[in-house]
């Protein structure tokens, strides 16, 4: 992808002031949220190194930490492609809270849960709901590009969870559901903010659809995986089911 | 089957059963058992590898 090929996409122009807008303020706000996330792979990475995980595990979270560098400038060029004027937001180094005085490999799993297993994992069925609404192929090639890294990165988490023994993974099933209910109120809140219509052709489809795309993920990606790992999904099925659509 | 749905079971393979293999794997070549490390986290400071920047503690991270 390049600022040229993206400046020159006919459909950009085609379209409304207010859509042009929108996806302005969108594509701004992911730049930002990418690299938040970047930041939090660099903890993850640390964390899975301190716990004694496989080295090439965490070389796959310090990948992911540099995919993430990367998909903030693609989003930051394509705020500008559609529209946006005006410096780049200062960044906010940002970390995930710690949970009651987890071990250290407890804090390194349920930090990769969070992000990797349930957060990147969700953000595939995601990926895939906008990869399905994009027109133009310089748009497409971005979308599936950044499908290709989100199953990379969720992939470190569940390969995480496969090294716990018995006991963590027991450990862990406990806290599934405060992580879900963080996960599912921020795609719920952040999706609300999108246009409800979505922007046919922009890789942004109606509000709904994204909404289907993530309680779809939980309901046949997540909780399964959790099964497929040996971590105990009751207490967060019985949680989901109290917010299923 | 919906479209969905075959997308999902695509999606399932390539990303946790796929990560789960991959995790597997690296513990058979390590040649042993995951370790046991029992150690309670410090967390009054930021964890090894962010080289210890001060960074602002959040509950959850929104991707998009």
């Amino acid at each position: 992808m390049t600022e040229l090929a993206l400046a020159d996409d006919p459909s950009i122009a085609r379209l409304a002031s207010k859509d042009r807008e929108a996806l302005a303020a969108i594509w701004r706000q992911r730049a930002q949220s990418e690299s938040a996330v970047g930041n939090v792979f660099a903890q993850v990475a640390g964390e899975l190194a301190a716990s004694g995980a496989p080295a090439e595990l965490v070389a796959l979270a310090q990948r992911a930490e540099a995919d993430e560098a990367r998909h903030a400038a693609i989003c930051e060029q394509l705020a500008v492609a559609y529209g946006h004027e005006g410096p780049p937001r200062p960044e906010r180094r940002v970390r995930l809270r710690d949970y009651d005085q987890p071990t250290v490999r407890l804090r390194a799993a349920l930090h990769a849960i969070h992000v990797c297993c349930i957060s990147e994992t969700i953000a595939t069925a995601f990926v895939e709901a906008c990869l399905g609404a994009c027109e133009s192929t310089v748009l497409r090639e971005i979308h599936r590009d950044h499908l290709g890294d989100e199953v990379q990165h969720a992939r470190v988490g569940w390969a995480y969870v496969a090294t716990l023994t018995a006991e963590e993974r027991t450990a862990v099933a406990s806290e599934l559901p405060m992580l879900l209910q963080l996960q599912l109120d921020a795609w719920t809140t952040r999706i609300g903010d999108l246009p409800e219509a979505g922007v046919p052709g922009h890789g942004y489809p109606p509000r709904a659809e994204l909404l289907d795309a993530v309680h779809g993920a939980i309901r046949e990606l997540v909780l399964p995986g959790f099964d497929h790992v040996g971590v105990d999904a009751a207490p967060a099925r019985a949680w989901y089911a109290t917010r299923a659509r | 089957m919906s479209e969905r749905r075959s997308i999902h079971d695509k999606l399932f393979r390539a990303v946790v059963v796929m990560g789960a293999a991959l995790g597997a794997a690296a513990c058979y070549e390590h040649g042993k058992s995951p370790p046991n490390d029992g150690r309670i986290a410090d967390t009054s400071k930021p964890p090894p590898g962010d080289g210890g920047l001060i960074d602002t503690p959040v509950d959850v991270i929104a991707i998009l």
